[in-house]
């Protein structure tokens, strides 16, 4: 993420300035990052689509109130996180923000089955092994490699909640893991 | 496959993790991947919208002071100087024409005393002695547009002399345009010459009491003479 931050910043000033090839590289730099955020949560590809367009409509639609000083994609989870909460309402009326920060986990899909490797199989069946939060934060941290005061601010956590969150979910990745 | 930073590296390690260990996590990012189509049409869907959703360039508060100030300052600008094009224009084009205006002018029996005149013109009446008095704005445009009333203070002046009374004493009853053949106003005295220059001016008929009198003047009543 830090390699990126200097590009990144400049592509951000362009875009504000209503430079389109700008806002079209950091679209291209983010959309599979966004989309992989959403699918790990919904598990379902038409939703995680709908929610990657939401997200980055809503994004480019209010692109003048990203605080340059920030790094972009904590800024896209962020949206995306909130579309997602929206979706999971609007399904589901109970929802609860606090008993479910994430949507419940849900066993591979057939065809996540068929089209996976042996070995993606695995990771993901351990992934599943960890709650929403834990996967959240573990993915944000190991894929997209966060800070944790990023991850603090996609996730609604502190700091040094975040850091206990990752550390207590890769011990439970070690004991889950097939010797 | 990425590779892990430094920084990451080492909390796994301080956290009792080889990083090996993550390799199949790792992998495993690499399998979820929007589709192609998704992607080309999204990112259509953005950069050609009707509704134009990348930024556009925001102006800042000064240029939006500035402009709203700029706009304020036009608005005045035009308020003032509206007025005066008006006034302007009507000048260059009288309503009524100066060839039009009556060669003879008859004032009405009522208002044949000292204080006040009637311009025929439809100029309406005007006071000699009120000069500054103030008109309705329709009237001011009409004694800009056409020629001034002629209010013959001084050939008054002349025949309250000639008659030894009062000016107020002396009425103008009605008012004639003249060109005079020359400087004496078309009447000459057999002791001065006369230039011959076409002199414009006023053949005046004044009624003191019960007597009337015609006076020939030029136009500025620079030049007064009795027939």
């Amino acid at each position: 993420m830090e390699t990126l931050s200097f590009n990144e910043s400049s592509l951000v000033l362009a875009c504000k300035k209503g430079v389109s090839t700008a806002c079209g590289q950091l679209y291209q730099a983010y959309v599979t990052q966004v989309y992989r955020f959403v699918y790990l949560r919904t598990r379902h590809k038409e939703t995680a689509e709908d929610i990657t367009s939401e997200t980055f409509l809503k994004a480019f639609a209010h692109f003048e109130n990203f605080d340059t000083n920030r790094l972009l994609l904590p800024w896209l989870y962020r949206i995306a996180h909130n579309a997602l909460i929206d979706h999971w309402r609007k399904e589901r009326p109970g929802f609860s923000l606090d008993e479910n920060w994430d949507s419940p986990s849900e066993d591979p899909t057939p065809l996540e089955v068929a089209v996976t490797s042996e070995k993606n199989k695995e990771a993901l069946a351990l992934l599943e092994k960890l709650n929403p939060l834990e996967k959240t934060v573990v993915t944000l941290r190991l894929w997209d490699q966060l800070s944790y005061r990023e991850i603090a601010s996609v996730t609604d956590k502190t700091e040094d909640y975040a850091k206990v969150i990752f550390s207590r979910a890769m011990s439970k990745l070690r004991k889950q893991k097939p010797q | 496959m990425k590779h892990l930073s430094p920084e990451i590296q080492n909390e796994l390690h301080t956290l009792g993790f080889e990083v090996h260990e993550t390799d199949s996590l790792l992998f495993l990012e690499e399998a979820f991947l929007p589709r192609d189509e998704f992607v080309q049409n999204l990112e259509q869907k953005i950069f050609t919208a009707p509704k134009k959703l990348i930024p556009t360039v925001t102006p800042s508060p000064w240029q939006l002071f500035f402009s709203r100030s700029q706009a304020l300052a036009g608005l005045i600008l035009i308020i003032i100087t509206a007025p005066l094009i008006f006034l302007i224009v009507k000048n260059n084009y009288p309503v009524q024409p100066k060839d039009t205006l009556p060669t003879t002018n008859t004032l009405p029996e009522q208002s044949r005393d000292s204080s006040s005149l009637e311009d025929n013109t439809g100029a309406g009446s005007i006071s000699p002695t009120e000069k500054s008095a103030p008109a309705p704005a329709a009237t001011q445009l009409k004694m800009m547009s056409a020629p001034q009333a002629p209010t013959f203070e001084k050939v008054r002046s002349e025949a309250a002399k000639d008659f030894r009374t009062t000016i107020e004493n002396v009425s103008v009853i009605s008012y004639e345009k003249k060109t005079w053949p020359d400087a004496c106003l078309g009447i000459s005295s057999p002791l001065k010459g006369c230039a011959t220059v076409v002199t414009p001016g006023f053949l005046v008929t004044i009624q003191v009491g019960t007597s009337t009198a015609l006076y020939h003047t030029d136009t500025e009543e620079k030049n007064i003479r009795r027939e």
